[in-house]
């Protein structure tokens, strides 16, 4: 009997458990809102103009000021900033890329990810005898540690350069810098028919596929990372079937267990996937699947392939199971961290208004979270991030700029107004936030990790060291050839690489270094005098605002190797091109900035500096990036 | 079958009925009538005497490999003899594990259509398929207010399948007609929350689809429509956090329940 008696307890005990929840804990309240992107002299004149009254009731009861961001002003960067109160030269992070030195391939900075050191082979398969990592690189520690230490219960939403999650905080999900499934900022697929104007095209960030309709139906797989069960490795793939319906202008798309019927110009929902690695193991993922046309020619978009949060493949929340929690919460959500379909916008295999309705589905699930955080939340600290107005500001910025040398005033005035709605949205969303949060004692910071300004020429500084004597390439004719494939490394005394890094090709540190540490500060004086002294023909002025030396830690620090020689601030308007950010050498230096991606902030910080607004004035003063952390303590009397 | 599965449903559906909130609590009901029913099933068609010696000579089996571990031939003599009264032992359970068949894989299709799948919420799209016994080409979606069809149907000859997307904007039971010429077919379509009876098939007349979809009275033989389907989502069942399929936590509560119980019922398993 005693067995039976346990049982029905467990059984009675269980079932009780599962209905319970936590008793909410009241005290000190501080909600902080990261709008990356949210510019200064937009805010204000958004402000002025009477169209944010809910940032201008903040303003009038806390201040409303610009916070100068770091350099350079990079997401990934000014976001560890915040993090960790350091510098870059301090937390390690310069770009959103940096470069091995011993090898010079270029890879995420925030991220490492290692596959099993030990394996075991049997024949074309192997079993992983130890674990794979994946290793965030920003160093310092995260202001919501000293936080946690103090007794403080801290929600981290989507905080960028937090991947994988700190673990330190009592709830986190990851933000920018959660990679898709194959590793990457987002790969997305484009299935289309030999007749489609895409056929034999070569797309950036994407993978272009041939899908030909063979007697209504078409066949393709997606592909997924290596299968870590496969030796020698190979990608993991994942059949699928479209049944197209010409006449009906429709499609049924089958992917392994699910399916969906989607008319031209749909998006599907979130279609959950598992990628076969082997018998007894799957790898789990999501996409959502874009039919754009059946005839005449068939076109089928895909999204990167995104981490499914109800089942994560990589560790995206703090504790492990609060990703899933939210999914179940509020739908499935997209984990990849830059998840707005930028890419596909800039190659044109998406439209303005399809990038539009896809960046609004991001947005719409980013707030639907943001509510139900808000909702839950009872003490301590709340930070959230938005991501949307920055990756809407990116692709939408020419419309709102007739000076820029690409602006077409049939074809850009209709969204003229997309990104000036967008502030007036957030607006909204802080307005609503005070209104929830009435009657409490809790501190409201808004605040932005730059500005933003118009993208209108493009510098190849690569190019730019060509022609200076400093780099050599190996076939001068080879413009496109990225990931430094061109370059002749025995020749090459400096390189470009992210956005605004400069490196020396320096002997002991690169892997085919020509430059003696000794010549390092002559070479470092001689590249910086020359860079200021450049002028942009098509302006007349310097294309170059400042050139940065980062001075590193006395004694060094741990990622001093990945830190750049020089950083290369561009006058405002000017920024370095995506070709020389991974090696390419195009023929001209500076060029108009033809692309749809036609915003940015990569340049000098002081032209875009960011926003801080509070409902009350905060204890202690911000006025830069690396102190808004602090200040966070002071709300909470911690020094 | 046909009948059989109405009984079966309505039984189902008054016992349920006061439970579509607690999925847990109740599975956890219908365990413990199953375990019941089971062991009264065993008790009543097996020979419990002969069980019992066969549990005690398995037993006594074990008992001696463990005193005479250090004599290697007593142990492989033992482990020959808890051989045999295992097959025994199986053979003896055979004829009660033939009598539960039936019934039990009838109560489990027709649990699956409560327990297997989850809400359709209002607003959330789904599949309709029909299936056509020829591919003469598609026939016409009826629906009625509530639901409204997102997409014109996409016909697949090879299939012998017309598709379409529907949503519906509040919840309830709806039925869905599927015309072709002047013959009509229905299909149920239920976005009611909690642990309702849906139905995610309306199968041809062959006996083994209607076991396996119990749930709506099979397609008319003379219907040009072979069968109908909805799609829903498919549930877990939320214990302590950690999410299972129902059919696991009903195997696991029903022979928690069972060894529970076969004392009070003086049951030999």
């Amino acid at each position: 009997m005693s067995v039976a008696r346990a049982l029905a307890a467990l059984i009675v005990g269980g079932l009780v458990a599962a209905s319970c929840g936590r008793p909410a804990v009241p005290g000190r309240q501080v909600i902080v809102l990261g709008f990356d992107g949210m510019d200064y002299g937009v805010t204000r004149d958004l402000m002025a103009q009477g169209r944010m009254p809910n940032f201008s009731g903040l303003a009038a009861s806390g201040g409303f000021s610009p916070l100068a961001s770091t350099v350079p002003p990079q997401s990934p960067v000014a976001w560890s900033s915040v993090i960790t109160g350091l510098e870059p030269k301090d937390h390690g992070i310069f770009d959103f890329i940096h470069r091995d030195p011993a090898t010079l391939v270029p890879y995420l900075s925030t991220t490492r990810t290692e596959a099993p050191s030990r394996t075991l082979a049997i024949g074309s398969w192997q079993l992983p005898l130890s674990s794979g990592r994946v290793e965030l690189l920003r160093k310092g520690r995260p202001f919501w540690d000293v936080l946690e230490q103090n007794g403080v219960r801290t929600t981290i939403m989507r905080m960028p350069a937090n991947f994988p999650p700190s673990g330190l905080a009592t709830r986190e999900l990851s933000g920018m810098g959660t990679p898709d499934l194959l590793g990457t900022y987002g790969t997305f697929s484009f299935f289309a028919s030999s007749s489609s104007r895409f056929a034999n095209t070569a797309l950036s960030g994407g993978r272009l596929e041939t899908a030909n309709i063979f007697d209504g139906v078409v066949r393709g797989q997606l592909t997924g990372p290596d299968n870590p069960y496969r030796t020698p490795a190979r990608p993991v793939t994942l059949p699928f079937t479209v049944y197209v319906d010409e006449r009906a202008g429709a499609a049924k798309i089958v992917v392994g267990d699910e399916e969906r019927v989607l008319k031209v110009g749909e998006w599907s929902d979130w279609v959950p996937l598992e990628f076969p690695l082997a018998w007894f193991a799957g790898l789990p993922a999501m996409a959502r699947f874009h039919l754009k046309q059946v005839a005449p020619a068939f076109e089928l978009y895909v999204s990167p392939l995104n981490i499914n949060p109800a089942a994560p493949a990589m560790p995206i929340s703090t504790p492990t199971s609060f990703a899933s929690e939210l999914a179940r919460a509020t739908g499935p959500f997209h984990t990849q961290g830059i998840a707005e379909e930028t890419k596909a916008l800039s190659e044109h295999v998406i439209s303005r208004d399809e990038f539009l309705a896809q960046a609004r589905t991001v947005g719409d699930e980013v707030t639907r979270q943001y509510w139900h955080a808000l909702d839950r939340f009872e003490s301590g600290l709340l930070f959230y991030y938005f991501g949307n107005l920055d990756q809407v500001s990116h692709m939408m910025w020419r419309p709102r700029d007739p000076s820029h040398p690409a602006y077409d005033p049939a074809a850009d005035a209709p969204y003229r107004n997309v990104v000036d709605d967008l502030y007036i949205e957030f607006d909204r969303l802080v307005g609503e936030t005070v209104r929830r949060t009435a009657g409490r004692d809790v501190t409201i910071v808004v605040m932005s990790d730059h500005g933003f300004t118009s993208w209108r020429r493009s510098f190849h500084l690569n190019s730019w060291l060509r022609d200076h004597g400093y780099l050599r390439a190996i076939d001068p004719s080879l413009e496109a050839q990225s990931d430094f494939a061109n370059i002749d490394w025995s020749g090459t005394r400096a390189y470009g690489l992210g956005l605004n890094g400069l490196y020396l090709n320096l002997q002991g540190r690169e892997h085919k270094g020509v430059v003696a540490p000794g010549d390092r500060e002559r070479l470092i004086d001689e590249i910086r005098r020359g860079l200021l002294a450049t002028i942009d023909p098509a302006t007349g002025r310097p294309a170059i605002s400042r050139v940065y030396v980062p001075g590193l830690p006395a004694g060094g620090a741990p990622n001093a190797d990945r830190a750049p020689d020089l950083i290369v601030l561009y006058a405002q308007g000017t920024r370095g091109s995506n070709e020389s950010a991974l090696g390419g050498l195009p023929r001209d230096v500076i060029v108009d900035n033809t692309g749809e991606w036609s915003g940015d902030h990569c340049m000098d910080p002081d032209f875009v500096p960011g926003v801080l607004l509070a409902n009350r004035p905060l204890r202690q003063k911000v006025s830069r990036l690396g102190e808004v952390g602090r200040a966070v303590l002071a709300e909470f009397g911690i020094k | 079958m046909s009948a059989a599965n109405s009984i079966i449903g309505a039984i189902l559906g008054a016992a349920l009925s006061r439970l579509s909130g607690m999925p847990l609590v109740g599975l956890a009901l219908l365990s413990a009538v199953a375990a019941v029913v089971m062991l009264l099933i065993i008790k009543a068609t097996s020979n419990q005497a002969r069980l019992a010696v066969v549990k005690r000579s398995i037993h006594a089996c074990i008992y001696e490999v463990r005193l005479f571990s250090s004599d290697a031939p007593a142990v492989f003599r033992a482990m020959g003899e808890l051989l045999r009264h295992q097959l025994t032992y199986l053979r003896l359970s055979l004829v009660p594990l033939f009598v539960m068949v039936l019934p039990f894989g009838l109560l489990l299709a027709h649990l699956d259509a409560y327990y297997g799948v989850a809400d359709l919420p209002p607003g959330r799209a789904t599949l309709v398929k029909v299936r056509m016994k020829d591919s003469t080409g598609p026939p016409r979606l009826v629906v009625p207010n509530g639901v409204s069809v997102e997409t014109p149907a996409v016909w697949i000859p090879s299939l012998r399948e017309a598709a379409w997307r529907i949503s519906t904007t509040a919840p309830g039971d709806y039925e869905l007609s599927i015309a072709t010429g002047d013959a009509v077919v229905t299909k149920r379509l239920t976005t009611t929350a909690g642990i309702v009876r849906r139905s995610p098939v309306r199968p041809c007349a062959r006996i083994l689809d209607q076991l396996w979809h119990p749930a709506e009275s099979p397609v008319p033989r003379e219907s040009a429509v072979e069968s109908v389907s909805v799609i829903y989502p498919s549930r877990s069942i939320d214990v302590l956090g950690w999410n299972f399929h129902w059919l696991l936590v009903f195997f696991v509560l029903t022979m928690g329940f069972a060894l529970a119980l076969k004392s009070t019922l003086r049951v030999v398993v």
